[in-house]
C-alpha cells in the first residue's frame, strides 16, 4: 500500500473581495497503515487539502504523490484515480437520497464496471462490516440516523478497496459517542494498511490518530 | 444496464414534474407531427396535381388577330362582301383563309422542344358534301345563325358539314373523354395522316339517314374559287355514336347535332385548300415548372405576336396554390411547435440538473466519468421524449386530418373569388369568339386539389423519429453543459 506525500501545496481562491490563500506551502506525509489527522480551526484549509489530495481540485503550486506518481503532473487518469485509489468520506455524508443504502455503496463499483451481482455481494459485506444490518439495506438515507449515514458513507468509500481514505470532519455532525465509533472504524481501516487522512477540528479525534498535523490559515504550525 | 435503471429511477423521483413535462411535450409534439403530416400531404398532393394539371399548352393565332378580322368583316355591308367575293382571285381567297391559321412549320418546330411529350395539330372547318343532306341545318337557318355566320364570311349551305382533322383520331379528346364512341370500323392513324389517305369518320345518325356503311364513299368539295371541278372522294372507315352532345358555345363550332366528320389533318387541309396550315396545335409537356421555358421557346420560334401559346398554368395554380399555402402554414406551425418542444425540454432539464448539482458532484467524486453521468441523463431525456412521442402519435392520428381539412378550406375560401375574376374578366369573350379549346385537350381532373389526404405512413414515422432524435439532442444540451461545469469541490462544500 502507498502513502500520500504532499509537497509545498498552495491554493488560492479568487473572490470578489480579493484573493484568499486557502493553502500556503503545505507539506505533509501520510503513511500507509497509519491514521493521520489534520487539525485546525474553521477556514484553515483542511477541506481544501483533502479535496486536492482527492483530485477534486487542482493546486496552484506544489505536488501530491501517491505511491510513485504525482497525481497532477504525471498524466494520471484522474477519473480512474478517484475510482480506485481514493475513497472519500464527507462532512455532510453526501449520500444520494434517491438511492437505498445498498445502492449508494454499489454506485462506485457501477462506475468501474463491476458485475451487478458482485456489486451487491460486496456492498452487503461492507455494510455488514460497518454494522448496518440487512433490515437497513433498502432504506433511503433520509430514514437513517446520522451515524448510520456516515457508516454507509464509509462503506461507499471502501467500495473499490482504495489505498487512501480521505475523511473530512467525519464526526462533525455526530454526537460524541457515535463520533467515537466512527473514528474507531477509521482506525481499523488504517490497521489494514490503508492510508487514512482525517481532517477535523476535534482534538479528541486528533488524540486517537497516529500522527497529527496542525493547520492554521493555510500553513502548518507546530 | 445500470445506467438505464438509474435513469428510470430519476424519472420516478419526481413523478408530478415528469408527468407535467410529458404532457406539455406530447401536446407540442402532437401539434408538430400533425403539422408535419399536413405538410407532407400538401407536398405530395402538389406533386399529384403537377402530374395531371398545368402541363397542357396550345398554340394558335392570337385572339387580337381574330378581333381585328371580326371588326373588319362586320363593318362591311352585304353588298360589299358579295362584290369582294366575286372579284377575289383564287390566291386572295386562300390568303384570306390562311389569315386565321398558323403554319405547321411553327407548330412542328415547337413540338421539337425537349419539354414536349405529346403533340397534335388540328384544323376544323366546314366542308360542302353536295350529295349529303344535313337536314338538321334547317333549324340553323331558321334561327338566323347562318346569317350571322355569313357576316363573318362563312358560307353555310344545307350541305355544309363541320370537319375536324388531326394526326390520329384515337387521340382526339372527344373519343378519349368518351363523348363519342366508335361503333364500327376503325380510327384513322398517323399513317393515314402522313399518307393523306382520303378517309373519314362519320356520325351514326347521319350515316343511317343516308344509308352509309363503312367502305362507302362520300364526295366533298374542295374550297376554291369555282369549286365545281375540284371534288374529292372520301372513304368512310369508321362510324361513331354521339354519347354527349357537343357543347361549344362559339359560333364557328356550333354543331348541336354532332354531324361532325373526322379526317386526317392532311385531308382536311386539302379540302380547305390550306395546305401547311392548322387552327391550333396542342402539347402535353413534362411539367408545369417548365411553362416559362416552353413559352420562351415558343416566342423564339414564332418570332411575332401574331401567334400565341396558352397554357394551363392558371388551372394549376387554382389547385396548387391553396395546397402550397397549407404547406407553408403547416411548416410555420411545425417549426413553432418544435421550438416549443425544445424550449419545454430545455427548461425542464435545467430544473432537473440544477436540482441535482450536489448529486452530480457526488457522482464525480466517486469516480463517475462525465460520459456515464450524461448517459444516465440521456436515458431520462429519451424516456420522457419517447413517452411523449407515443402519446403524440396517437393524438396526431386523430388530429391531422381535421387540421389539414381546416387549413385547406381556409385557404380555398380566401383564394377562390380572386381566381374567378381573373378567368372571366379578360378571356371570356375571347374564348367564346375563338372556340373553346382544342380538340386535343382532355377533360382535366379538378378533384385532385380540392381535398387533402393526410396519411400516417412510413414517411411520417421516419420524420417522427428524426424529430424525436432532434428534440432529444437539443434537450441534452443543458445536461451536457451542466455536467461538464459541475465542480465537485465546490458543490460538495455546501451542506
Ligand atoms: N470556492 C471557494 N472560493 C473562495 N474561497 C474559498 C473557496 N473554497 C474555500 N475557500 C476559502 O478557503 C479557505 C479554506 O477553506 P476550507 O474549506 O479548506 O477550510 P476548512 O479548514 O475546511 O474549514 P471548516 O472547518 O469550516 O470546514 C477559507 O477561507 C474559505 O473561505
Ligand atoms: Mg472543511
Amino acid at each position: 500500500m502507498n502513502g500520500v506525500e504532499v509537497r509545498d501545496l498552495t491554493k488560492r481562491y479568487r473572490t470578489r473581495g480579493g484573493e484568499v490563500i486557502a493553502l500556503d506551502g503545505v507539506s505533509l506525509d501520510a503513511q500507509p497503515g497509519r491514521m493521520t489527522a489534520v487539525v485546525g480551526p474553521s477556514g484553515s484549509g483542511k477541506t481544501t487539502l483533502l479535496y486536492i489530495v482527492g483530485s477534486l481540485e487542482a493546486p496552484d503550486a506544489g505536488s501530491v504523490r501517491v505511491g510513485e506518481r504525482d497525481i497532477f503532473s504525471s498524466g494520471l487518469n484522474l477519473v480512474d484515480y478517484r475510482r480506485k485509489t481514493v475513497g472519500f468520506v464527507f462532512q455532510f455524508f453526501n449520500l444520494v437520497n434517491t438511492y437505498t443504502a445498498l445502492e449508494n455503496v454499489m454506485l462506485p463499483m457501477a462506475m468501474t464496471g463491476v458485475a451487478r451481482s458482485e456489486q451487491k455481494r460486496r456492498a452487503r459485506e461492507l455494510l455488514e462490516r460497518m454494522g448496518i444490518g440487512p433490515e437497513r439495506w433498502n432504506h433511503r438515507p433520509t430514514r437513517l440516523s446520522g451515524g448510520e449515514q456516515q457508516r454507509v458513507a464509509i462503506a461507499r468509500a471502501l467500495a473499490n478497496d482504495p489505498q487512501v481514505i480521505l475523511a473530512d470532519e467525519p464526526t462533525g455532525n455526530l454526537d460524541s459517542g457515535t463520533g467515537k465509533i466512527i473514528v474507531e472504524i477509521l482506525r481499523e481501516l488504517s490497521r489494514e494498511g490503508r492510508c487514512v487522512l482525517v481532517a477535523t477540528h476535534d482534538e479528541n479525534v486528533a488524540g486517537l490518530s497516529d500522527s497529527v498535523a496542525h493547520l492554521k490559515d493555510g500553513r502548518l504550525v507546530g | 444496464m445500470m445506467t438505464f435503471t438509474r435513469g428510470f429511477k430519476s424519472i420516478y423521483r419526481n413523478p408530478a414534474r415528469s408527468l407535467i413535462v410529458i404532457f406539455l411535450l406530447s401536446v407540442c409534439l402532437a401539434f408538430s407531427m400533425a403539422m408535419l403530416a399536413v405538410r407532407l400531404a400538401a407536398d405530395s398532393q402538389v406533386e399529384e396535381v403537377k402530374a395531371r394539371v398545368g402541363n397542357y399548352a396550345e398554340v394558335k393565332v392570337s385572339s387580337n388577330v381574330f378581333f381585328s378580322r371580326y371588326f373588319a368583316e362586320s363593318g362591311k355591308s352585304e353588298k360589299e362582301r358579295q362584290r369582294e367575293q366575286e372579284t377575289m382571285t383564287e390566291q386572295e381567297a386562300r390568303q384570306k383563309r390562311e389569315e386565321t391559321l398558323i403554319p405547321e412549320s411553327i407548330t412542328d418546330e415547337v413540338s421539337r422542344s425537349e419539354h414536349v411529350r405529346t403533340y397534335d395539330k388540328f384544323l376544323t372547318t366546314d366542308i360542302v358534301l353536295p350529295e349529303l343532306e344535313n337536314t338538321n341545318l334547317q333549324m340553323v337557318f331558321e334561327s338566323g345563325l347562318a346569317k350571322e355566320a355569313s357576316r363573318l364570311g362563312i358560307q353555310v349551305t344545307m350541305n355544309t358539314f363541320p370537319f375536324t382533322g388531326n394526326t390520329d383520331a384515337a387521340s382526339l379528346s372527344d373519343f378519349r373523354d368518351g363523348k363519342k364512341v366508335l361503333v364500327e370500323g376503325r380510327y384513322y392513324d398517323y399513317f393515314d395522316f402522313s399518307a393523306a389517305n382520303p378517309v373519314v369518320l362519320i356520325e351514326k345518325n347521319l350515316a343511317d339517314k343516308n344509308q352509309l356503311r363503312t367502305g362507302d364513299t362520300v364526295v366533298a368539295r374542295i374550297k376554291d374559287k369555282t369549286g365545281r371541278e375540284a371534288e374529292k372522294e372520301l372513304t368512310i372507315i369508321g362510324i361513331y355514336e354521339t354519347k354527349e352532345a357537343e357543347s361549344s358555345q362559339n359560333l364557328l363550332g356550333f354543331n348541336p347535332f354532332g354531324n361532325r366528320f373526322y379526317a386526317p389533318l392532311s385531308v382536311v387541309q386539302e379540302l380547305n385548300n390550306t395546305p401547311g396550315f392548322v387552327d391550333d396545335a396542342s402539347y402535353y409537356f413534362d411539367n408545369v415548372d417548365n411553362t416559362n421555358a416552353l413559352l420562351a421557346e415558343f416566342r423564339a420560334i414564332s418570332g411575332s405576336d401574331r401567334y400565341e401559346m396558352t397554357t394551363d398554368l392558371v388551372d394549376y395554380q387554382t389547385l396548387a396554390d391553396p395546397l402550397a399555402k397549407v404547406g407553408n402554414t403547416s411548416s410555420i406551425g411545425l417549426w413553432g411547435s418544435l421550438g416549443a418542444c425544445v424550449l419545454i425540454l430545455l427548461l425542464s432539464m435545467l430544473l432537473i440538473v440544477r436540482g441535482r448539482v450536489k448529486e452530480l458532484g457526488v457522482f464525480k467524486a466517486v469516480g463517475a466519468a462525465d460520459r456515464q453521468i450524461l448517459a444516465q441523463l440521456a436515458v431520462e431525456v429519451v424516456v420522457l421524449c419517447l413517452v411523449a412521442v407515443i402519446i403524440a402519435s396517437a393524438a396526431t392520428a386523430a388530429l391531422g386530418q381535421s387540421l389539414g381539412n381546416w387549413l385547406l378550406s381556409e385557404n380555398i375560401r380566401t383564394e377562390a373569388p380572386e381566381q374567378n375574376q381573373k378567368q372571366d374578366g379578360g378571356q371570356g369573350m375571347m374564348r367564346q369568339f375563338q372556340g373553346g379549346g382544342s380538340p386535343g385537350r382532355l377533360a382535366s381532373d379538378s378533384s385532385v386539389g380540392n381535398q387533402i389526404k393526410v396519411l400516417f405512413g412510413n414517411e411520417l414515422f421516419l420524420y417522427a423519429c428524426l424529430i424525436l432524435l432532434g428534440v432529444c439532442l437539443t434537450g441534452m444540451v443543458i445536461p451536457v453543459v451542466g455536467v461538464v461545469r459541475v465542480r465537485p469541490a465546490r458543490v460538495l462544500r455546501m451542506e
